[in-house]
């Protein structure tokens, strides 16, 4: 598991930010889960484990905000809705223009053209 | 359509000890995510086969799981102990009491000389009232997360072990180290009993007594009075768990 620096957003939540602004508002657990897969291509969901402590530090990190559903539907467990902050809109985008952006590193001498 | 039995006794598993809002939160957030994979299930071969993948996907993230408990009760931990250096201000002042009372106890029974009074009923009412001042002050540090019960048969072990190295290896050293364990062990072991900011306040300034009782030595008298206007000026807010 890589270990996050601070300030920087792991891969995984880089995925539920990006799938969470994609569906345009609100959004709960599986179905960030089922966006992610097609996103990525992987064959399966990501771990209950995994995907629920994402988002647990990104709500800690008040980069998603969410409210359980009211009043509970019948027929189904009550889902827990996230929504994208405006926050984590921008902590984003940093990470969008941090992965694009061109390497710090000095050229080595004599490999200069 | 219903959670697969490994994944509910996982959850009740890894959330066991957590404060009931966390457990709830957690169960009802996976029941939901379960319900909505399995709702996808078009007839009973596709659903077996479904229910497989949310079995591999709760043991693909049980190291997450675990990982999150840790964040959660390290969170509590620094919630309660932030809660309790600004609330009670005065609660290293009372550790200071509670060495106090743990050393002056020994002071008289290491006192070979028996100058001092009450060489054996006099050491049990001091260390009683150290474990009142323990007991109080560990209740006000450990806001709402103690943890009393879980720990009893360690702290038991702790009691025994104290008891037959001080009665098989003896000697003035060994001796204080016993009470000192057996004060701490008797303090978890109560922690778990005591809910009441009331009571813990109360066993607090019961723990000061020896050092007030002391006090022509002056420091300790003290602290003491600076405990007792600590604990009657200050209350106890509870730890916030985090989400």
């Amino acid at each position: 598991m890589p270990r996050r620096r601070s300030g920087t957003l792991l891969p995984l939540e880089v995925s539920v930010l990006e799938a969470g602004l994609a569906g345009g508002g609100e959004f709960h657990g599986f179905e960030v889960a089922k966006t992610v897969q097609a996103a990525s291509g992987a064959q399966r969901l990501t771990a209950h484990g995994t995907l629920y402590k994402a988002l647990a530090r990104l709500e800690a990190a008040r980069l998603l905000s969410s409210r359980w559903e009211d009043p509970a539907p019948e027929g189904r467990p009550r889902r827990r809705l996230y929504t994208v902050t405006g926050l984590g809109e921008q902590a984003l985008t940093a990470a969008h223009r941090a992965a694009h952006a061109p390497s710090t590193k000095a050229p080595r001498p004599g490999l200069a053209t | 359509m219903t959670t697969p039995a490994i994944t509910q006794r996982w959850l009740r598993l890894y959330t066991a000890g957590l404060p009931e809002q966390i457990r709830t939160t957690r169960r009802d957030e996976i029941a939901s995510d379960v319900y909505e994979q399995l709702a996808e299930a078009h007839c009973s071969a596709a659903r077996r086969q479904i229910r497989r993948e949310v079995v591999g996907r709760t043991a693909r993230g049980a190291v997450d799981d675990l990982l999150w408990r840790r964040e959660v009760a390290r969170g509590m931990e620094r919630t309660s102990m932030r809660a309790a250096l600004t609330q009670a201000w005065w609660a290293p002042l009372a550790a200071l009491v509670l060495l106090f009372d743990i050393g002056f106890a020994a002071a008289v029974l290491a006192d070979d000389a028996s100058t001092m009074p009450g060489r054996v009923g006099g050491p049990i009412l001091v260390l009683l009232c150290a474990t009142a001042l323990a007991v109080g002050l560990s209740v006000r540090v450990a806001g709402a997360t103690a943890r009393g019960p879980r720990h009893a048969p360690y702290a038991a072990a702790v009691i025994v072990a104290a008891f037959l190295l001080a009665a098989t290896v003896g000697g003035a050293v060994i001796l204080v180290l016993a009470i000192v364990a057996i004060v701490a062990a008797l303090a978890v072991l109560a922690r778990g009993s005591v809910r009441s900011a009331g009571v813990a306040d109360a066993l607090v300034l019961i723990g000061t007594l020896p050092a007030l009782a002391m006090f022509w030595l002056i420091v300790p008298a003290l602290l003491a009075v600076a405990v007792i206007v600590g604990v009657l000026t200050s209350r106890p807010r509870r730890a916030v768990a985090p989400a």
